[in-house]
């Protein structure tokens, strides 16, 4: 991989980690939902620096470059982020429904 | 005043910052990612060390880790260094090995043996070229020697490199830039190990280091006598770098003649400047003599007080610089390819100067024949790494001059300054280098040149680095303890129960029996849990929603500020928790010596009753030994449920707390913030009835929550 390519990467990932850590020291983000976040910048800065293993791996795959693995396993991870977040955004729906039918019922009685 | 002199600062740190990032800007352009590999392994290493000081800020790594760290650097420096020597291949195709063999034999021959070449080694310092050979007539004419000496001097000079940066920054910042000095040409110039400036470097932090000890002793003692003539030696066996050495001679005279008390100083000063200008005009002399007569620069004034400072076609002896271009011409019998390889091979291997040598000689000498050689002339240009043939001539043009005088005029003034309000001179150094980069940038910018502007820079950043990057030590404030109003302590057991419906009526009957205020915290409990608290008319809250172990517990404590109470425990509904247990668990409490109690079930083995699951004990191990790395103090049950807490904890609680496994993480918020903190030994039943709310699938996810709440948590810091 090319060098400047390698050193663009690992000071992209950690920019990329630098604001997601700073984002959680904040507490606007919780933990339990940065875990995946953190796996991109880790992921970027593993093929960064261990770019021929990740080439050899790449290949033994079945991927022709080591782009398209990139490309496919970020990809695969922003997916999974989607998916868990329509996940948590349903729960969260059924708690706020749950919550305005206790606030209803409580008004009522209150009266 | 002192604003004038913080602003002066500040833009003297932030022009070196700018001309750091400009020349090592220029330094990559010129790489052209030629030795791309090694950038990289260089530009790895400046991520390293910056992420090892951001550690050490934030208190991740201690001092032991801190040094075994810099102890590691040199010892990589070392090992590549003495790889380089043992595996220094100058066997090159044997077509040019004897071209090669001849120049490598007229580099280090001069080294090695002054007799025969001390006259062509009229470049450098006669003095010390003179003492390095006689040391190395022990080792007969060895190379690997000399790149011995070159790795000692390396070292040393790091050593030194270190003295003057710890004036006034603290250790660890000398320590962690004198040591990536060393280790970082390594990667980037593996030729640097071969180069002969390395004793020049040295000489040249030596002479800072003496300086700077000079100027900063406050009476005049004989020692300083001896130091000036040391100073004025030193100075004049560095090479190119003398003519702004005598910046500091200069300097010193201003600075004795602005504070001179005793007649006898005057003496010692004039021995001292009689001194300097013997050996420099000794040297000068020596090489005016052997010049060529290419190129000549400056009258003998100038080189007088500012040195010689050539590099022209002669400056190696004319008949070893003919002898070798015969070889050459002999061995390659004009053939293009040949040639262009041959001049590549010189080059990498750090002869590049022989390559600029052919150049010139093709210049001068074959001027007829310019069509036939001229394609020399385009090679060279368009390879143009680190070779900058610009720079024949004397690099000391008329605008270098006046560099030089007006850092003479604006040193001196500073140390009137500085020495009249008996402030430190660092300003002065910072000055200094301020000026030699600035002369530098004009006239040469590549090259060995470049090699004293890395440690220069570093020596003048390096209070910058150490306000940003080494922690203030602040002790960690303790909280005061806050005593309870009442005489009486309101004691609150906070009972958070989901699903408990087997154990519920057993445990509240037993707190009720002890004479306890409590509140259940029914957590949206799917079974009987809320018809036995209607039924038996307990005390009870219900959330609407499963809110979790801590927005449960959360409830409670809130429920406990607003009904004033001292004392909160958390009290598990599963009746794993003995009440007999309470009073020892609330008596720190009520003493007045702690913030916060848990009750530990892993500080007395014998009465402890029921421990958890081997796969739990583990688990607790090691969150217990992070909690002790990133804090200091060893909590032997992290997860426990089992807590009590005074009104200053209740309050902070109740602003926040944890949502997932809180118990690990609170612990760890409290310690950080300088809340007291001890464990009691309980007992603890084994579970009665109902599940654990922690299922085994999700034990790993667990640890990694609670490591990264840790990391997280020990990033926030210290709050006020």
């Amino acid at each position: 991989m090319n060098v400047l390519l390698k050193i663009e990467m690992i000071l992209i990932s950690l920019i990329t980690l630098a604001l997601i850590i700073s984002k959680l020291k904040n507490k606007n983000m919780s933990i339990k939902y940065s875990i995946l976040w953190l796996l991109l910048p880790i992921l970027f800065l593993l093929m960064a620096l261990f770019s021929n293993t990740m080439i050899q791996i790449a290949n033994m795959l079945g991927f022709e470059l080591l782009s398209n693995m990139i490309f496919f396993i970020t990809v695969g991870i922003l997916f999974i982020i989607c998916f868990s977040l329509t996940i948590i955004v349903s729960n969260l729906n059924k708690k706020i429904v749950q919550l305005s039918q206790e606030i209803a019922l409580l008004k009522k009685e209150r009266k | 005043m002192k604003k004038c002199k913080f602003l002066l600062e500040s833009f003297i740190r932030i022009l070196f910052v700018i001309l750091v990032l400009y020349i090592g800007f220029l330094n990559i352009s010129n790489l052209k990612f030629d030795n791309s590999d090694k950038f990289f392994y260089s530009f790895l290493l400046i991520i390293v060390t910056l992420v090892i000081m951001w550690l050490y800020k934030k208190k991740f790594i201690n001092k032991k880790i801190f040094w075994g760290v810099i102890a590691i650097y040199l010892l990589i420096g070392v090992a590549v260094r003495v790889y380089f020597i043992k595996n220094l291949n100058f066997n090159l195709a044997s077509d040019f090995d004897f071209v090669f063999q001849n120049a490598k034999r007229i580099l280090y021959g001069t080294l090695a043996s002054a007799d025969n070449y001390y006259l062509s080694f009229n470049g450098y310092s006669f003095i010390l070229s003179w003492l390095i050979s006689l040391i190395f007539r022990i080792f007969g004419e060895s190379v690997t020697a000399v790149l011995y000496a070159n790795l000692i001097c390396q070292l040393l000079s790091t050593y030194f490199l270190y003295k003057i940066i710890s004036i006034k920054s603290s250790k660890e910042t000398a320590g962690i830039l004198s040591v990536s000095f060393f280790l970082l040409p390594t990667i980037i110039f593996a030729n640097l190990l071969v180069a002969t400036e390395t004793p020049f470097i040295l000489l040249f932090f030596v002479t800072v280091y003496f300086f700077y000890k000079i100027i900063n002793r406050k009476e005049f003692k004989p020692i300083n006598f001896i130091l000036f003539i040391i100073l004025g030696i030193l100075i004049c066996l560095t090479n190119y770098i003398r003519p702004v050495m005598t910046v500091f001679i200069i300097a010193l005279i201003i600075y004795y003649i602005l504070n001179m008390k005793k007649f006898k100083e005057i003496i010692f000063l004039v021995i001292t400047i009689v001194t300097y200008l013997i050996c420099n005009i000794g040297i000068n002399a020596i090489i005016e003599h052997n010049i060529a007569t290419e190129t000549r620069s400056g009258a003998l004034g100038w080189s007088v007080y500012f040195g010689s400072n050539y590099d022209y076609c002669g400056s190696w002896s004319p008949e070893d610089s003919e002898y070798v271009f015969n070889v050459l011409e002999d061995e390659t019998k004009g053939d293009k390819d040949l040639i262009i390889l041959s001049l590549k091979r010189l080059k990498e291997y750090g002869v590049g100067k022989t390559a600029r040598l052919f150049q010139c000689k093709l210049e001068s000498l074959w001027t007829n024949n310019v069509g036939t050689y001229g394609f020399v002339y385009d090679i060279i240009d368009k390879e143009n790494t680190n070779i900058d043939f610009a720079q024949f001539g004397a690099p000391f043009d008329d605008i270098s001059r006046i560099m030089v005088i007006l850092m003479c005029v604006g040193t001196a003034i500073c140390i009137f300054k500085e020495q009249r309000k008996k402030e430190d001179t660092w300003l002065f150094i910072e000055l200094f280098g301020l000026g030699y980069i600035l002369s530098n940038l004009l006239i040469c910018l590549n090259g060995r040149y470049n090699i004293p502007l890395y440690p220069i820079l570093i020596i003048c950043c390096s209070p910058l680095i150490d306000r940003i990057l080494i922690p203030k030590i602040n002790a960690k404030k303790s909280k005061e303890i806050t005593k309870p109003k009442n005489k009486k302590e309101k004691t609150l057991l906070i009972v958070p129960a989901f699903n408990e419906e087997e154990t519920i009526e057993k445990t509240i009957n037993s707190i009720i029996d002890n004479g306890y205020d409590y509140i259940i915290i029914n957590d949206g409990s799917t079974d009987n849990t809320i018809n036995i608290c209607k039924k038996n008319n307990y005390n009870y809250i219900s959330l609407p929603i499963n809110l979790g172990i801590g927005g449960a517990v959360q409830t409670g404590y809130k429920y406990a500020l607003e009904n004033n109470y001292d004392i909160a425990v958390q009290f598990d509904a599963d009746g794993q928790h003995d009440i007999k247990s309470i009073p020892s668990l609330i008596d720190p409490i009520k003493k007045g010596q702690a913030h916060f109690v848990i009750g530990s079930r892993f500080l007395d083995t014998k009465s402890s009753g029921f421990k958890s699951t081997r796969f739990r004990r583990i688990g607790i191990y090691l969150i217990s030994i992070l909690i002790k790395c990133y804090s200091g103090k060893r909590i032997y049950d992290t997860t426990s449920g089992f807590r009590a807490a005074n009104i200053d904890i209740i309050k902070k609680f109740n602003e926040s707390y944890p949502s997932e496994y809180p118990e690990p993480i609170s612990t760890f918020e409290l310690l950080e913030d300088g809340y007291q903190i001890t464990e009691v030994p309980v007992k603890m039943h084994e579970r009665q009835g109902g599940n654990s709310s922690i299922s085994s699938w999700k034990k790993v996810y667990y640890m990694v929550n609670v490591f990264l709440s840790i990391i997280i948590a020990k990033i926030r810091g210290v709050k006020d």
